[in-house]
């Protein structure tokens, strides 16, 4: 495979931690420029630490993209810094788990609208002015399985990440013709802690201990296993090089066999 | 044809029109509720004397208030069909407040009906939700993303809260129009039709008739497209 990105700029959101520092390790492995950005400036510093503080193909910036000042900011010190954006990897925001429809509150479930699917439309717009310019560019979408499996637990992260899928499409059969290839990875079950959350729930609605919810969970799994970070991340890689230079519109379902619909 | 009671949630005035002039014919009890500021433009229509409350779409106490008075009117409520679709944001030049107060009138509206009338629904032992929406949500084009995009969170809305519901015998699907004369498709979306007429009304209403029947209570969460064959894909 061709994974060499030399010169070129990704952007990662909620790359501090999980899935997006997973994924700005193999970007710099691969010789690209990685801009990181998350909302705890400890986690940006840890991420440092992790990465590799004198690497200078790196660069932070403390961001959220809840905020359309914050996302123009993260997009200025982009350009500033490297010059360019070639590759944006929308991950951010985890949205919680738990909540039935009798429960939800509904400023909360706004506020979750705004940070996770309109942070995305946000950091895309800006993306894309870049993009068009260059007639090239690659954004890769962090879904989130709730997107694809609907769950009663699940109403706030589920229709958002449905209607990221729905964007996705619609970006991609846009955009096509502009060389601009806009694609969607949905993790399963990964070992990122965010899970836990989700295991605990199923144990106290179905009361069993928090083991025997994650055997039940797993058994559902054809791997058996949870993933790991890394394995998004090499899937969001592929997706972001030129071996994948035919692919847009698309969804890549990271999750051990978890969803077996057509 | 069975005569039930209906509670339409709508935006639409044309669907008001097909939705009424096919189940009068049953003696069904409709009952449409409408925005507050869309009053003038539903009751300007051959509508008068069709059961109208009005409240507002973003406010649950404003449709807790609208569902008492409705209840309180001696009504019932055997099926309730949500059909909010009025929107004319455009990707390009839409403000991000605005898009997201689109969600909360319709994805959260949606939400707020669902979770009021179901409550009544468990109380009576049966009942079902119908929530209606685009065809293009699953074949987006950037331009109406924005209303296509909260198509798909009601889909998985309506699949999320399917498998709760039927606890309680309350049955929640969902059904994908395809180019209706209310529910236009863009040119795009139309060369790919089989079929060059639009769909008649009457096999819309005719699906919601099948679909709220108590005796189909083993299609729980599913979506049905009526499109004419515009979506071919497993």
């Amino acid at each position: 495979m061709n994974l060499d990105f030399k010169n070129k700029v990704v952007v990662i959101t909620g790359g501090s931690k999980g899935i997006g520092l997973a994924t700005a390790k193999k970007f710099l492995n691969a010789n690209a420029k990685v801009v990181i950005c998350g909302r705890s400036a400890n986690n940006l510093q840890e991420a440092v630490q992790i990465l590799g503080s004198d690497n200078s193909n790196l660069k932070t910036v403390q961001c959220d993209i809840s905020y359309t000042n914050q996302v123009d900011n993260l997009f200025n010190i982009t350009l500033n810094t490297f010059g360019n954006v070639d590759v944006l990897i929308n991950n951010a925001a985890p949205t919680s788990w738990g909540p039935l429809i009798d429960e939800i509150d509904e400023e909360e479930w706004l506020e979750a609208v705004n940070s996770k699917l309109l942070g995305y439309i946000r950091c895309t717009k800006r993306a894309i002015d870049y993009m068009l310019h260059q007639k090239s560019g690659r954004i890769i979408n962090i879904v989130g399985m709730g997107g694809r499996g609907p769950n009663k637990r699940y109403l706030t992260g589920g229709p958002i990440n449905s209607a990221i899928l729905t964007l996705t499409k619609a970006l991609a059969n846009h955009y096509g013709s502009q060389g601009i290839l806009v694609t969607a990875i949905s993790p399963g079950p990964i070992d990122t802690g965010h899970h836990e959350n989700i295991l605990n729930w199923m144990a106290k609605e179905a009361k069993i201990s928090y083991q025997e919810a994650m055997d039940n969970f797993l058994s559902g799994v054809p791997l058996k296993r949870y993933g790991k970070p890394e394995e998004v991340a090499s899937a969001i890689v592929f997706l972001a090089s030129q071996d994948a230079s035919f692919i847009t519109g698309s969804e890549i379902l990271v999750d051990g066999g978890r969803f077996r619909s057509l | 044809m069975t005569s039930r009671s209906y509670l339409v949630v709508t935006d639409n005035f044309e669907f008001v029109e097909y939705f009424s002039q096919y189940f009068e014919q049953t003696e069904s009890n409709i009952i449409f509720c409408v925005p507050e500021n869309n009053k003038s433009q539903v009751l300007g229509s051959h509508n008068e004397g069709y059961n109208f409350y009005h409240c507002d779409f973003l406010n649950s106490k404003s449709i807790q208030e609208s569902i008492s008075a409705i209840l309180n009117g001696g009504n019932h409520i055997d099926c309730l069909i949500n059909f909010i679709n009025n929107n004319e944001l455009d990707y390009f030049n839409v403000d991000l407040d605005d898009w997201l107060q689109y969600w909360n009138y319709k994805v959260l509206g949606s939400m707020r009906f669902m979770r009021e009338i179901a409550q009544e629904m468990m109380k009576n032992g049966q009942g079902s939700i119908i929530n209606i929406l685009d065809i293009q949500s699953r074949f987006p084009n950037l331009e109406n993303v924005v209303n296509l995009s909260a198509d798909t969170a009601i889909l998985n809305l309506t699949k999320a809260t399917a498998a709760e519901f039927i606890e309680n015998n309350i049955q929640c699907n969902s059904i994908s129009l395809g180019n209706f004369n209310f529910n236009l498709l863009n040119e795009n979306s139309l060369k790919d039709m089989p079929i060059n007429d639009s769909g008649n009304p009457k096999e819309l209403m005719s699906l919601i008739d099948f679909l709220a029947n108590e005796n189909n209570r083993y299609i729980i969460g599913e979506n049905i497209n009526i499109d004419g064959g515009f979506s071919r894909t497993l």
